[in-house]
């Protein structure tokens, strides 16, 4: 465990190295990271403007769920989406063959490789969009409900990265995975909004089929004290997600064939 | 004409392989535009109208903006000027007898143009189930609000074209950016949430704060899709149209002038090398 992760902050390193050549690019992530955030705490704050709460959900409330969604997603842009559009690519043209041989475990090498460093920034972001909700919300939370939200982030981020394994393997079969980034563009909306704005159906499927209701609505539903006992499912449902992404991953690399000379 | 004719046709023939492609991004699509209605919903849960909209008038809203929005997309072309600048291939366009720009804007329409009637069937059809499943008198009221006629549709096919010509030159200018910086892909980042928040793909710009709203009156933004809207539904006078179609034609003349002189500017420093 401690190579990997050892092996993961020397990729951040050298992604590091990388992206500050461009200077241009490197200088502006910081601004991007605002704007992409603010932009959706503007819409959330407009939207509240015409309506004093949402479904039940007050306009700080929403703000704590977007902060809660932004830290979970500073993973999947920076980390897992950069990877996923490579990986198509390395299977048809037979670049994977470079992965396999390394004496690391191939799905962790493919989808950590590329890493871009704005993560750290889209993160902070989050993290302050957290803090400003709930100093406006100025909950009294007993000390234990802290560790378990930041378990429940962790989930979170677990279930996504899961799904994108998931969907990420479809690539051994069909090799383009371009409608892959919208799939999770979309998902990502569902995981902006309370998820008591659905309608009942869907609000099933998205907790039990594709649980994208534990990234981010139940952590911070969690933490507002607006869901029962949901949230200990995410301890059920987060390794059961990763255990099938692994099998998915296993049985569909296992068709792969090199492509390479 | 014909050159550009034949690119048109070769660039639809290649769209139409990836068909599969093409009805998975519109789904997506119209899943996307779902969650923009639930939440929608959600709003209107407390009941009434908010400004002039009622939630039958909404839902017709979003799915009008974001069809046209859809339309007036232009395939990633600043992404592709910056890569053919970035890798050198723009060498190999200057060899050839057809300015790059009109090559790649009649390659951006031939991979359109197949599309269009499946897009408006698909995006219309979702359109009628939603109000639908709302109940008749939320099919009932969805157009009641609105005065469509020949002459609205015709301005606002006008406005359409324009909108489209604007998003071509925005997005071909943005990537000449590449002549100067490296990798300019933030800039097109930028662009692309920018405009689809203040371009009222969301949330319509007369239901933004009266002081953003006056500094979005400065700007195009309103000229991509709330605007066309505004008079495919009978919502403007003929004055005001004409003064709103010389202000957008000036913006328009404003942005060719600039990616003409950057261009001329640029292609200078421009080199490739290898075979």
């Amino acid at each position: 465990m401690n190579r990997y992760v050892r092996i993961f902050f020397k990729s951040l390193k050298f992604n590091l190295v990388n992206q500050m050549q461009y200077k241009f690019n490197f200088l502006l992530m910081l601004p991007v990271n605002l704007v992409w955030t603010m932009e959706e705490v503007l819409i959330a704050l407009i939207l509240f403007t015409h309506a004093d709460t949402m479904m039940g959900w007050s306009q700080y409330e929403f703000v704590l769920l977007l902060g809660t969604y932004f830290i979970v997603d500073s993973l999947f842009t920076s980390v897992l989406l950069p990877n996923l559009a490579d990986l198509s690519e390395n299977i048809r043209t037979g670049k994977l063959d470079f992965y396999i041989l390394k004496p690391i475990d191939t799905q962790f090498l493919v989808f950590t490789h590329r890493i871009d460093v704005g993560l750290v920034f889209a993160f902070t972001v989050g993290v302050v969009v957290v803090a400003i909700a709930l100093l406006h919300l100025q909950l009294q939370l007993p000390a234990w409900k802290w560790p378990l939200f930041m378990l429940l982030i962790i989930n979170g981020a677990l279930c996504f990265a899961s799904l994108v394994f998931i969907i990420g393997s479809l690539a051994f079969k069909t090799v383009k995975v371009d409608f892959a980034g919208s799939i999770f563009l979309t998902f990502a909306q569902f995981c902006k909004k309370p998820f008591d704005i659905y309608p009942a159906l869907v609000r099933k499927l998205l907790l039990y089929l594709v649980p994208l209701g534990f990234v981010s609505y139940v952590p911070a539903a969690f933490l507002l004290g607006k869901i029962g006992f949901l949230w200990l499912w995410s301890f059920v449902v987060t390794p059961l997600l990763l255990w099938l992404s692994r099998r998915v991953w296993n049985g569909l690399s296992a068709s792969y064939e090199g492509a390479s000379s | 004409m014909s050159k550009y004719l034949k690119a048109l046709k070769l660039s639809s023939q290649a769209s139409l392989a990836y068909n599969w492609n093409f009805f998975i991004s519109t789904l997506i699509q119209i899943l996307s535009l779902l969650i923009t209605l639930f939440m929608w919903k959600a709003v209107f849960a407390a009941g009434g109208d908010i400004a002039d909209y009622s939630y039958a008038s909404m839902i017709v809203y979003i799915f009008v903006v974001n069809t046209v929005f859809e339309l007036i997309g232009t395939n990633n072309t600043s992404a592709r000027v910056s890569n053919d600048i970035r890798s050198g291939a723009l060498g190999v366009w200057l060899l050839r007898p057809f300015p790059h720009f009109f090559s790649l804007l009649a390659d951006v329409v031939g991979s359109k143009l197949p599309r269009l009637p499946a897009l408006l069937v698909m995006n219309g059809a979702a359109c009628f189930l939603f109000l639908y499943g709302h109940g008749a008198g939320a099919l009932a009221e969805g157009g009641s609000r609105f005065d469509i006629s020949a002459a609205s549709v015709l301005m606002f096919l006008v406005f359409v074209l324009f909108s489209f010509l604007w998003n071509y030159l925005l997005d071909y200018l943005l990537g000449l950016v590449s002549f100067r910086a490296d990798n300019p892909w933030i800039l097109f980042y930028i662009k692309s949430h920018v405009t689809a928040v203040f371009c009222g793909l969301i949330i319509p710009l007369d239901l933004f704060p009266s002081w953003v709203r006056r500094i979005l009156d400065w700007l195009p933004f309103k000229y991509y899709v709330y605007y066309p809207f505004q008079v495919l539904t009978g919502q403007t006078a003929w004055p005001e149209f004409l003064f709103n179609l010389v202000c957008f034609g000036m913006w328009l003349t404003a942005a060719a002038l600039c990616t003409l002189v950057v261009w001329r500017t640029s292609i200078g420093r421009f080199a490739a090398a290898g075979g």
